[in-house]
């Protein structure tokens, strides 16, 4: 499979008041040509300022320090460009183009005060050589694709006339505009009510087998990921500590953590079971733990944990891990399972 | 990254106990919300600069007058329009006064005056806009109502007509003039806080723990308006001078031979084409005691904005 | 069945929100005609989208709102209109937790301050002492160290803050505790913390929760039973596995059929009943049944009359599919 996004080794820092926020720490992730790829992290664990470095949108005191992001081998990370204005000109060119981006809260991202179908054509008409006529067709074709009724009558409507889900489809249909290659979704369906986010499930899904795109679905809901992701990475104190296929995680997962994770969500399709919670909170990212960023709250952790960052273990071609309870040195000790 | 250089050793591989874990842990020392606000408003060096020179020029109005050897109305017609001198610091006026200690003693007046009118602006505001922003409604309705009446009115009407009733006291009128309008953009600040905040869940659970009203509404409202409104005092000082400036500038202000920055200017005023270094004084006192006090209130709002974290 | 704590009989919460004196009068009945019974030691899950009235419900329950209509009774006494020193009383016995734990917390008061102003609103101990003592208890049962007394708020992540919002109803020993959306603003690991302890203290102290929530696993997963609302009506009520593994009111159906199973297998093939349309606006909700304009069973009859509560086992439901 070819990779449409790679990214190697990206660390981003946000300076504050309080000093250097270190967001994400060394990551490094492939995405496959028509993939869907989830990236599940707790808040703070660094999942959408990794997606915000790929964009090119983070905010003003947020810098990449080191890391390459490829996008069909061309490095797009800020470091690789000689200027901030050249950088800025390219990435101009690629968002919307070639990548999209989809966000948590629709509004904002919609401007309130022009009409639907200025906002949906403005990506067709910056991005390709349509006319006007053509650009407002696909517009419409684009309305009836993400399953917007009446398409030709709602496209004069503003913003606020559409519901949350209907302006998250609209969100959606902008991000498609292009065709682009990859489609960075943050957090689509969590504002959303779980009927209309089933509904925006769906869509996605279906979309998934109708278009090109690759898609990266960050989300902290692990019922969401299981639904419509391929490939699944999981996230913690900015770095990625577990990535496998979907099966591979919820079936075998390796990471005390991505076990934790799973036993304190309920499955409303099982009986009862008792919840497990992870104790604890997690690292400050101001001033990282030296070692695994697990260490406190793993039932498991050994004293190696603490000082040395884990190396990966790799479990087979799709399922990789960073946990010493997976270094041979552990599994002599026959204490873990 | 594995630092390769490090051995692997078997007891790496125990378990670490509970002990070592730091869960629940705090790292950050505790601060309390003051020490926290300072350690931003520290960081803003105009606000910094203006609160010391804010500090110099209060000094300068309690000790002036105590330290030099004149007083503020002693005449001495035989030194009448000095230049500044080791003798007399900023030079002599028409009466051969002091100037330097007269500025001190209008610092005297304007600060008073200024701090004041803010001190009874925040007083009344506080309170009526946030005993209307907190009952809402009928309460709120007639309340605002008033509010807008006396909005509607130009403030320096009320200013000269309490000057004219109250003409034997002038410090007092000035204060009671610039009070009577000024604590009404206050109010309306207070009640679109309070009644903003008071849906907050905070209060909320203070309502249902079965807090009174005035708890809630002091302990817990009030309270966490107050960064706004410490800024907004902190700029309402320096208009409450201005004012006071400008109505004796006028000639309806303090009486002679006591002394405003306002009178001070006006009386240099008049003899401004022969002797312009006599208006400097004054006019820099006020100029720099509002831009400091500008200075201040900016610093102030970034400082005391939770959100600035 | 044990003691009922709480009885709840056809209550209305209405809001008027007409704009300006002479718009035409718009009333929002965001709770419209709910019964329901809660029993000792029990937790009752009230789930719902937004908009569906079930927030509204549990703050007139505890008297934030005043309801417009019905009835509220509290251990067999009629609390609807109490006020003064009974509805003092009530307010100890009655708590809330509500659902932000960063707007919860007054900013500018310290955790202890937080924790002891119930106590000293009741006049519950006589010294200071006797007040931070107590509130050192109540830090370590939910969790927290006493040394965090004197911190801020802002110096704790939302599950710790929870847990002092918690340890600050606790305060009081309430007998009944609202829970407004307690874990949906917070992080899955930290949901089952403030879960199980939810769990821990009504085991040791004998509360009875209403739960409210609009995440249905986890309802499922602390209910007793489980009462579902759509557009300010309850549509089902029953025991929770009854409601969760065989729902029969057609929104129940399409609710749980919407919920993203953890399990990539089951969740890929699992066929969702898919709603159409949006929710209609409690302001001019439909007539009859208020499910009707996005129901796939619907009828004329649903049009014009509305569904009363239908005995099924164990489980009511408002719909007239189950009328014999």
């Amino acid at each position: 499979m070819k990779n449409i996004l790679e990214i190697r080794n990206l660390q981003t820092e946000f300076s504050t008041e309080q000093g250097a926020v270190q967001a994400v720490r060394g990551v490094s992730i492939t995405l496959g040509e028509k993939e869907v790829l989830g990236i599940v992290g707790e808040s703070g664990s660094g999942k959408s300022q990794t997606m915000f470095s790929v964009m090119g949108l983070l905010s003003a005191n947020g810098k990449i320090t080191s890391g390459e992001i490829l996008l069909n081998g061309e490095d797009i990370s800020p470091l690789a460009f000689t200027s901030e204005k050249e950088y800025e000109k390219r990435m101009e060119k690629l968002r919307g183009n070639d990548m999209a981006m989809i966000f948590q809260d629709p509004m904002t991202f919609l401007n309130p005060v022009l009409r639907i179908d200025t906002q949906l054509m403005e990506p067709i008409l910056n991005h390709t050589n349509l006319s006007k006529e053509e650009a407002r067709k696909q517009a419409i074709e684009l309305m009836r694709k993400v399953g917007i009724p009446s398409p030709e009558s709602r496209m004069k409507q503003y913003p606020h006339q559409f519901s949350g889900g209907m302006r998250q489809r609209i969100i959606i249909a902008m991000a498609l505009a292009c065709n682009p290659q990859v489609i960075i979704a943050d957090e689509p369906t969590t504002a959303l009510d779980v009927t209309i986010q089933a509904q925006v499930l769906d869509l996605i899904s279906n979309l998934k087998h109708e278009i090109n795109s690759s898609i990266i679905m960050i989300t902290h809901d692990l019922g969401v990921v299981a639904s419509i992701c391929d490939r699944i990475a999981i996230m913690y104190g900015g770095k990625i500590v577990e990535v496998g296929t979907d099966e591979d995680i919820f079936y075998d997962p390796k990471h005390p953590y991505t076990i934790g994770l799973l036993s304190c969500v309920h499955n409303p399709e099982e009986e009862s079971k008792e919840l497990k919670p992870i104790p604890g909170s997690p690292p400050d990212l101001l001033d990282p733990p030296k070692g695994c960023p697990f260490v406190d709250r793993c039932e498991k952790a050994m004293k190696i944990c603490k000082e040395q960052m884990p190396s990966v273990s790799v479990f087979s071609n799709t399922h990789e891990c960073s946990c010493w309870l997976h270094h041979e040195m552990a599994l002599k000790g026959g204490d873990v399972k | 990254m594995m630092d390769e250089n490090v051995k692997l050793t078997p007891d790496m591989f125990e378990k670490l106990p509970d002990s070592e874990k730091n869960n629940e842990q705090i790292a950050v020392e505790a601060k309390t919300y003051l020490q926290d606000a300072w350690n931003r408003f520290k960081k803003n060096k105009l606000a910094l600069i203006g609160l010391v020179f804010l500090t110099i020029m209060i000094l300068y109005a309690i000790l002036g007058p105590i330290l030099s050897q004149y007083s503020y109305d002693q005449q001495n017609l035989n030194l009448q329009h000095q230049l500044p001198s080791a003798a007399h610091w900023f030079g002599t006026d028409k009466f051969g006064r002091d100037i330097f200690v007269r500025v001190a003693y209008g610092a005297r007046i304007s600060l008073a005056i200024g701090f004041s009118a803010a001190a009874i602006n925040l007083l009344i505001g506080i309170t009526y806009g946030g005993i209307a922003g907190y009952f809402g409604g009928k309460v709120d309705m007639l309340m605002m109502r008033f509010v807008d009446i006396i909005y509607s009115m130009p403030d320096m009407l009320y200013v000269i007509l309490i000057m004219l009733i109250l003409g034997d006291n002038p410090f007092l009128a000035i204060i009671i003039g610039i009070s009577i309008t000024a604590w009404v953009n206050m109010a309306r600040q207070v009640r679109t806080q309070v009644m903003t905040l008071k849906q907050q869940e905070f209060s909320l659970a203070a309502f249902v723990l079965g807090a009174s009203r005035k708890r809630i509404l002091f302990k817990h409202l009030i309270i966490n308006c107050m960064g706004p409104i410490i800024v907004s005092v902190t700029l309402m000082v320096p208009s409450a001078i201005f004012t006071e400036a400008f109505l004796s500038f006028v000639g309806i202000g303090i009486n002679a031979p006591q002394a405003s920055w306002g009178t001070l200017a006006n009386e240099a005023r008049q003899l401004l084409e022969r002797y312009p270094i006599e208006t400097i004084w004054p006019l820099a006192a006020i100029c720099l005691t509002m831009l400091s006090l500008n200075f201040i209130g900016d610093g102030l709002g970034d400082a005391l904005d939770p959100k600035k974290k | 069945m044990s003691e009922e704590i709480l009885k709840v009989e056809d209550l209305k919460t209405y809001f008027d929100v007409t704009k300006g004196l002479l718009s035409k009068k718009q009333i929002v009945k965001a709770v419209d005609g709910v019964s329901f019974t809660i029993y000792k030691n029990e937790t009752f899950g009230l789930v719902g989208e937004s908009g569906c009235g079930k927030s509204t419900l549990g703050r007139t329950i505890v008297k934030i709102y005043d309801p417009t209509g019905g009835k509220i009774e509290y251990k067999q006494k009629d609390i609807t209109k109490i006020k003064g020193a009974e509805l003092k009383q009530f307010r100890k016995s009655v708590q809330m937790i509500f659902q932000d734990p960063y707007a919860s917390l007054n900013s500018r008061m310290t955790v202890g301050e937080i924790i002891r102003e119930p106590m000293e609103i009741h006049h519950i101990y006589d010294t200071s002492e006797e007040r931070d003592n107590r509130v050192r208890e109540l830090l370590n049962i939910v969790g927290l160290k006493a040394d965090h007394i004197r911190r801020y708020p802002h110096e704790f992540s939302g599950g710790q803050r929870q847990r002092i919002g918690i340890a600050r109803t606790l305060a009081l020993n309430p007998d009944f505790i609202v829970c407004d959306e307690p874990i949906s603003a917070l992080d899955v690991s930290i949901q089952a913390q403030v879960i199980n302890l939810l769990e821990k203290i009504q085991k040791e102290m004998g509360i009875s929760y209403l739960f409210i929530a609009h995440d249905l696993s986890m309802v499922k997963h602390i209910s007793d039973r489980i009462g579902v609302m759509y557009l300010g009506n309850l549509v089902e009520v029953g025991p929770s596995d009854d409601v969760y593994h065989n729902p029969l009111h057609p929104y129940t159906k399409a609710l749980l059929s919407a919920v993203p199973v953890p399990d990539p297998k089951l969740a890929k093939s699992k066929k969702r009943i898919v709603l159409e349309g949006e929710l209609p606006s409690p302001i001019n909700p439909p007539s009859g049944c208020r499910f009707r304009t996005r129901c796939p069973n619907a009828t004329e009859r649903c049009a014009k009359e509305r569904p009363g509560m239908v005995q099924v086992g164990q489980r009511q439901v408002a719909c007239f599919l189950y009328e014999k």
